[in-house]
């Protein structure tokens, strides 16, 4: 097994009456990037902390590398902990920021300050040995918080929200650096973050977590074409959910449209069961086609985002329908707000969802 | 949006420029007037017109038949100050990190604190006097005096620290404790120095409060004054200028030490600027 190996068993954290992380299990790869997603007040950040030792766990145990650690303090787990905004001592330069970790254990001044300027190149960030925190722009702190966590050679370095407080350009070019280090150092990283976009594209494994408890763990991939609850397909976005009863010949929504499916559902009460549809994968033109409903759709409003154009309508009965046609697609016959336009999906584009829960609702 | 003119100012831009004004003289009127006063001619009164302009009153001040125990008395102003300073800080200091963690009785203990800041200074002047002449002890500056005087700079510090604390930003030390700090070091490394301004700060306050109190110093004293019961003497049986050149080296001596602490303050933040790269 790979170094910096996580696993969670049976975790469960309650402050009083309230319950925070209802009965975690999961296992995190050695050398991986995992991503905690969620919702805030979703319990991934209280995982996280727990997992760094800064929370008490009240159920269940935490190991790393198949070593139980679920009573160490955060020093002795091999962790260590990047703060949402990044908590870099006000009144110490990054130099000494970077080695407060070997001064507190003793190592001589002058071989610490040696050790954290080879972090700061790391980060190239050497020139700004000097500076203190209130001098460095948000980019360049996480750098240096970044080296300051590297500098024990943790085998699992955790990430709470570290791009939230940068702007999206940084964001973005922040992320591409985590990544990157993380595959030079080949170490776990565990990262929390509320968008869906900044788990994509950084995770080996995104942990979709809604109200204390795992909803999904996948492949980025996996996650987006095969959500496995209305939440996770809600929550990450363009997908349509389409609820209906299942019936010998597919679901049924509204009073007289069948869905056609072309594998079994898991039924919930009174066979009630969902689907959940990309909405790329709706075909949508002004001409009746061979897989589209019999019935047109109502196009209420046409946003353009660029390369897709992202359409909402409804049917005559009710059901509402989200369609991101191609700019191309859109270019070539371009549908407004009141027009009537077919759409239509192959049955294999029909992902089924378990029954039960809620879908996310935003705020 | 250009800057508004002149011409566009509202309408209660005049009457409270001259309010404002009339206050600052209000408020600094009185010590600039003291300060012109005690220069006066070695043949000047204790009002205007200037007789000649002088430090014949100053030299005065510093023979102690003539005017009473300036020096004395002013000596034992410091001493009790930094006493009282002292005290403060280390007190206020550990009592806000008490605070930090709620404790059995912390509450009452805290309005306890509170009601000396509400009793009237003179009353408690008055208690402690009495109460040391019932145990059959003697009144002193150094402890009767110094203990009226914690009563009233050990409840401001407190609460100054509880405002440090309040905004003190927990994940500073949670990010020690990650980097395997004991709680020891986590104060000595993190904690202490991060509220070290506002330490300082709590400590010119204990000072000040104590060097200019007079209501609790009244009947606490015992034999030996203090500055402010020096002078309130002074007032009653010195009928010459000596007076305000005492008022103005006793201002000089506050402003000295506030310009140090500033001055000190300043130098810290230039020698980090300094450190710091100059190209971004």
């Amino acid at each position: 097994m790979k170094k910096g190996s996580v696993e969670l068993v049976g975790v469960v954290k309650r402050y009083g009456e309230s319950t925070a992380v209802r009965n975690i299990d999961l296992h995190i790869e050695g050398g991986s990037y995992c991503c905690l997603l969620g919702p805030s007040g979703c319990g991934k950040s209280t995982t996280l902390r727990m997992i760094a030792g800064h929370e008490s766990v009240s159920e269940g145990d935490i190991l790393m590398n198949n070593r139980n650690v679920t009573l160490l303090p955060p020093r002795k787990r091999g962790t260590a902990l990047m703060f949402q905004n990044y908590a870099l001592f006000p009144h110490l330069n990054s130099l000494d920021n970077v080695a407060f970790s070997l001064k507190i254990a003793g190592v001589s001044k002058q071989e610490r300050h040696a050790r954290a300027l080879e972090m700061l190149k790391l980060v190239n960030m050497e020139t700004f040995r000097e500076a203190f925190p209130e001098q460095l722009s948000g980019g360049q702190q996480q750098r240096v918080a970044l080296a300051r966590a590297l500098i024990n050679q943790p085998e699992v370095i955790l990430l709470d929200e570290p791009l939230s407080a940068l702007d999206p350009f940084l964001r973005t070019r922040m992320r591409a650096e985590l990544k990157n280090i993380q595959q030079q150092l080949g170490i776990t990283f565990i990262h929390v973050t509320h968008s869906q976009e900044e788990a994509f594209a950084l995770a080996d494994q995104v942990v979709v977590m809604n109200n204390g408890y795992i909803e999904q763990v996948d492949e980025p991939i996996g996650i987006f074409s095969r959500p496995r609850t209305g939440f996770v397909a809600s929550f990450i976005g363009g997908h349509n959910i389409i609820q209906g009863t299942l019936t010998d010949s597919g679901l049924s929504v509204g009073e007289r449209r069948i869905i056609a499916l072309d594998r079994s559902l898991e039924t919930g009460a009174d066979n009630s069961a969902s689907v959940s549809l990309r909405c790329d994968r709706i075909q949508i033109s002004r001409e009746p086609f061979d897989i589209a409903q019999p019935d047109p759709l109502q196009v209420e409003s046409v946003e353009y985002q660029g390369s897709y154009v992202h359409l909402r309508g409804q049917f005559s009965d009710g059901l509402g329908l989200s369609v991101f046609q191609s700019d191309a697609d859109y270019l070539a016959s371009p549908l407004h707000a009141g027009d009537r336009a077919f759409v239509g999906w192959r049955h294999t584009d029909l992902n089924p969802l378990r029954p039960g829960g809620d879908a996310f609702s935003g705020l | 949006m250009a800057a508004p003119d002149k011409a566009k100012r509202k309408a209660g831009f005049i009457p409270l420029t001259i309010i404002f004004v009339l206050f600052i003289i209000f408020l600094y009127g009185p010590t600039a007037t003291i300060a012109i006063l005690s220069f006066q001619g070695p043949d000047g009164g204790l009002t205007f017109p200037m007789n000649g302009m002088s430090l014949h009153w100053f030299r005065q001040l510093f023979e102690e038949q003539q005017v009473g125990d300036f020096g004395g008395s002013l000596t034992r102003s410091i001493l009790l100050g930094i006493a009282v300073m002292l005290c403060t800080a280390v007190f206020s200091l550990l009592a806000g990190l008490a605070y930090r963690r709620s404790f059995m009785g912390g509450n009452v203990l805290f309005y306890l604190t509170l009601v000396s800041l509400i009793l009237p200074s003179i009353l408690i002047s008055l208690g402690i006097g009495i109460m040391f002449d019932r145990i059959g002890l003697s009144p002193g500056w150094y402890s009767s005096a110094f203990g009226a005087h914690l009563t009233w700079t050990l409840p401001f510090g407190l609460l100054i620290m509880f405002a440090v604390f309040n905004r003190f930003n927990k994940s500073y030390e949670a990010a020690a404790i990650d980097m395997g700090a004991t709680s020891w070091q986590t104060f000595r490394l993190v904690v202490f120095p991060l509220i070290l301004p506002s330490l300082i700060g709590v400590c010119l306050f204990g000072f000040t409060l104590s060097y200019d109190e007079f209501a609790r110093t009244l009947m606490t004293a015992g034999t030996f004054n203090t500055l402010p019961l020096e002078i309130y003497g002074m007032t009653t049986n010195v009928t010459t200028p000596v007076l305000y050149a005492l008022g103005t080296m006793t201002t000089l001596f506050s402003f000295t030490l506030i310009s140090a602490a500033l001055i000190a303050i300043w130098a810290v933040r230039k020698s980090r600027a300094r450190k710091a790269p100059t190209s971004a």
